[in-house]
């Protein structure tokens, strides 16, 4: 008798929690996952380089910031080898449908290490809670854009 | 009337029980007319040594099988200096056994297959016991009483790695011999080697021997590096055979011999930037092969009127160890050790009708083996290596963006480590039928035989490493890759052939299908975990190379190579003419091969070797041997023409259809005389010897942009004969013939080692007969 009380207890215990967790609606925060896009490259010389199907993960890595890192990407024609690149501490703000990004003289890491030749600067854009991802900045001196969806 | 049909034909192949009949003593002259075959009529050299004749004692073989062979006697094997198995090189039509590298290394290539590492094409038997390691076919020759060489495929009766023939040793009977055998021989390069056996026969029906060798040589060849001969060797061997007929037809034969070898070796030369000549031999790192086999066989044969049944019982224990500086040049480059230890064991049941009276004659067989090879193949890259084989291909990419920036590797050397475990182990069940009719003989055989092999491989390298430009200090990198494949053949054999005897000779037709088993490409893996170490480290720093080649062997699945077939047709005929003193073949084949098994090195800089299945091949050509014998002069001849080409082969970028086979010569030739001359009383007689022998061209790759031209080595000896020794002067390579007996690509240089120039030597044979 003494065992069915503690089990129905439990029971009740347990089909209580699921309730409240179901009942419950998540905070909308910035949408963290792969996407893929496209990367337009302003070369400075009048022309503009882009490359498609270029994979980007964003994880949050505090209340205010993100991470992003672009597989394999290049930024000219002329580059022989495709690189991940990986930018770190982008701050992030939320409104009801999206979340806005920005960034401002941030060191990327690339090939094992930080890359300050090719500091980033003016990082703004904006990712959706449908998924669309668009941001523009300067890296190094290149202006530099991404748009793009979340895979699902 | 049957019998006397055969009579010509089973002259080439003395059965057993005419090898009962063999003469107790050797020096018992008056024996020599018991059997007169035509090897004995015809070798001036018999009446001083053990009788000539064929003691096919081979339970599988019949001598009306319709079959190209080429039998060689001892006193053959005596003058034409036949000291291991790559000297039946020539003297058999179309079979090149060339002499390179190491002991290890004993590449066979007959009617245009061949393969230089893995699979042999052709099958060792020693008193019917298989040598399953090709690694191990290369032996000093001792008191090897016949040889035969049976050409064209035989996978029918002896299944895997047949393809191109079989050669079976028979060693010298303490039932047919009883006395003492002494030998010394000495000769250019401080070539030393003495041997010395004992037979004896306690009663009349058992038998033992206990056999001994040992060779040494300087070698040919200097390392300039070191200025010292880089081809040294000493070789030690050991047999003991005992023979046993017991009660009831019943018969035990037990033969134990241990081989071991240690030598410098792989005298590789690199092509000069003309590609018309050499470099010297000069590398820093050492070469040399150690070898140390054991087998144990076991024959035990009952024969009845009508049925005969043979077990044979083999254990082979191979455990040997190969180092070479593989990139041959005075640089730390990379260098190499494999090591393998591999036991082996065998059984074969053969049943066969024996009744020659009935028309129709049957065997059935039953046979199995298992081996497994633990195998370890460290790959040690040095500084230069690691500088132009790994660095120069990563950096490459990372100068077109960051012209003074560098991944850097710490180690000044690291090791690929490459552990692999092979077990295999084959099954097969074979029948041969040979119907008589009157003159004609049909022969149909089929044998099923279902292979597995499996392989475990453990690899790994590990290093720091860092990029100047982002990366302070080093970063570890480790890269591993093991698992394990496994791969499984069955095949059908068949054979069938006709035979027409008639009064000097036959003639025959047949078509068998040979196979060559698959295997594993070990050879390989330092190229496919440098490739994974490189990928690990870009992945690692987040860098991917763009347009790289992915090399088609970067994963284990990759590096399997599928069976060999082929399909030989033939027609040919043995001839005996003028009373017998003439002895002639002739065969006609054509070789239609699927698949058919190459070795290739990947393009680039890499460091490895492997095997390749070409898509179709064919090969067709002639073949003939001769054998005239009048009062005291005997003539050996044969000459071989093979023509093998790609029918399909396309290696990835290039079709290669309609090339030579690269390594397979087109014609080989071989002509010796012998002339005895009775002298009387200081000595009893004097026996001249002469022999010249040729082959090529061949091509060395599948481009066939490098050729070898034909070339011809000139040999003689003169041999003075006194009671129970002989003593003999010999040469070898007489006129100085410089010619290339191998051709291969390491690191993407050319290299190729130069045939052993003129040799002379004197020996001493003793003969003391205790019966």
């Amino acid at each position: 008798m003494k065992k069915f009380a503690l089990l129905s207890l439990l029971f009740c215990s347990v089909l209580f929690g699921c309730e409240k967790s179901e009942s419950e609606t998540p905070e909308p925060d910035v949408k963290e996952g792969t996407y893929v896009g496209t990367v337009t490259v302003d070369q400075t010389d009048g022309t503009f380089f882009s490359q498609e199907n270029v994979s980007l993960t964003v994880t949050k890595t505090s209340d205010q910031t993100i991470e992003m890192k672009m597989m394999k990407v290049k930024f000219a024609e002329e580059m022989p080898l495709t690189l991940d690149m990986t930018v770190s501490g982008i701050a992030y703000t939320r409104s009801e449908t999206k979340s806005l990004i920005s960034g401002d003289n941030i060191i990327p890491t690339a090939m094992g290490g930080e890359f300050p030749a090719y500091t980033i600067t003016d990082m703004s854009g904006e990712i959706t809670n449908e998924g669309a991802i668009r941001f523009s900045m300067k890296c190094g001196s290149f202006p530099l854009s991404f748009e793009g969806t979340a895979q699902k | 009337m049957l019998v006397a049909l055969t009579t010509v034909a089973e002259a080439w192949h003395t059965t057993e029980t005419e090898q009962a009949r063999l003469p107790k003593s050797a020096e018992n002259t008056d024996a020599h007319t018991l059997i007169k075959t035509p090897a004995n009529r015809t070798d001036t050299l018999s009446t001083y040594e053990i009788p000539e004749v064929v003691v096919n004692t081979s339970p599988k073989q019949d001598a009306s099988q319709a079959i190209s062979t080429t039998s060689v006697g001892m006193a053959r094997i005596r003058s034409e200096r036949i000291e291991a198995v790559r000297d039946l090189s020539l003297i058999t039509p179309n079979l090149y056994i060339p002499d390179y590298g190491s002991k290890m290394t004993s590449s066979i290539y007959i009617r245009g297959i061949g393969a230089r590492i893995d699979q042999p094409a052709i099958g060792l038997y020693v008193d019917n016991i298989p040598y399953l390691n090709k690694n191990n076919y290369d032996f000093g020759f001792y008191d090897i009483r016949q040889v035969e060489v049976l050409r064209g495929p035989q996978s029918s009766l002896y299944g895997r790695n047949t393809i191109g023939g079989v050669i079976n040793l028979y060693t010298l009977s303490p039932l047919d011999y009883q006395g003492v055998r002494i030998g010394v021989e000495y000769g250019s390069a401080n070539t030393f080697n003495g041997r010395v056996s004992v037979y004896e026969k306690p009663n009349d029906s058992f038998g033992y021997s206990v056999a001994a060798y040992y060779d040494r040589s300087d070698g040919f060849f200097k390392n300039a590096y070191d200025n010292r001969n880089c081809d040294w060797s000493h070789e030690f061997g050991f047999r003991n055979r005992i023979v046993w007929l017991l009660r009831n037809s019943w018969s035990i034969d037990n033969t134990l011999s241990i081989n071991n070898v240690r030598q410098g070796g792989f005298p590789y030369a690199q092509v000069d930037s003309t590609g018309k000549g050499t470099l010297p031999v000069c590398h820093d790192d050492p070469c040399s092969y150690d070898r140390f086999t054991l087998s144990e066989g076991i024959s035990i044969r009952h024969t009845g009127s009508e049925m005969e049944f043979s077990s044979i019982t083999s254990y082979q224990y191979t455990n040997d160890e190969m180092v070479l500086d593989q990139d041959f040049q005075p640089r730390p480059i990379f260098t190499l050790i494999q090591s393998q230890n591999e036991h082996a064991v065998t059984q074969d049941f053969v049943f066969r009708t024996r009744n020659r009276a009935k028309r129709w004659q049957t065997l059935c067989g039953l046979f199995g083996f298992f081996k497994y090879n633990d195998m370890r193949a460290p790959v040690t890259f040095k500084r230069a290596g690691i500088d132009e084989l790994i660095l120069e291909n990563i950096n490459a990419g990372i100068h077109h963006i960051f012209p003074d920036e560098d991944i850097l590797i710490r180690e000044n050397q690291f090791v690929i480590t490459d552990n692999f475990k092979l077990p295999t182990w084959g099954a097969a069940l074979y029948h041969q039928s040979t119907l008589h009719l009157n003159r004609w003989t049909v022969t149909a055989g089929i044998r099923f035989d279902y292979e597995h092999a499996a392989m475990r491989h453990d690899n790994s390298a590990e290093l720091n490493y860092r990029f100047t430009m982002t990366m302070p200090e080093y970063r570890p990198l480790v890269t591993t890759m093991s698992g394990k494949e496994r791969l499984s053949f069955y095949e059908f054999l068949p054979r069938l052939s006709a035979s027409y005897r008639f009064q000097s000779g036959n003639l025959y037709a047949s078509v068998a299908k040979g196979y060559k088993a698959g295997g594993f490409n070990t050879q390989i893996f330092s190229d496919i975990l440098q490739s994974r170490m490189m990928n690990d480290m870009m992945e690692d720093l987040g860098v991917y190379p763009e347009g790289s080649p992915s090399a088609s062997y970067d994963n284990a699945s990759a590096t399997t190579y599928k069976p060999e077939h082929n399909w030989n047709y033939e027609i040919g005929g043995h001839f005996l003419l003028f009373d017998g003193s003439l002895k002639a073949d002739l065969a006609l084949f054509y070789i239609d091969c699927r698949n058919q098994q190459l070795t290739v090195f990947p393009p680039g800089k890499s460091t490895g070797r492997m095997m390749s299945n070409a898509g179709r091949t064919r090969s067709f050509g002639a073949e003939t041997a001769i054998s005239y014998s009048i009062a005291d002069f005997t003539l050996n001849g044969s000459y071989g023409y093979t023509n093998a080409r790609f029918l399909s082969y396309n290696s990835g970028t290039t079709s290669y259809a309609g090339n030579y086979i690269p390594y397979a010569p087109t014609h080989t030739f071989a002509l010796s005389g012998d002339y005895s001359i009775n002298v009387g009383k200081w000595i009893d007689r004097i026996l001249l010897h002469c022999d010249l022998r040729g082959a090529g061209p061949f091509y060395w790759n599948e481009e066939n942009s490098l050729r070898q031209p034909f070339y011809s080595l000139l040999g003689a000896s003169v041999s003075i004969q006194k009671q129970n020794w002989t003593l003999s002067f010999w040469g070898s390579n007489l006129t100085g013939t410089d010619y290339d007996v191998f051709y291969f690509m390491s690191i993407g240089n050319s290299f190729v080692q130069h045939g052993k120039p003129r040799q002379l030597g004197v020996s001493l044979q003793i003969n003391i007969n205790t019966l």
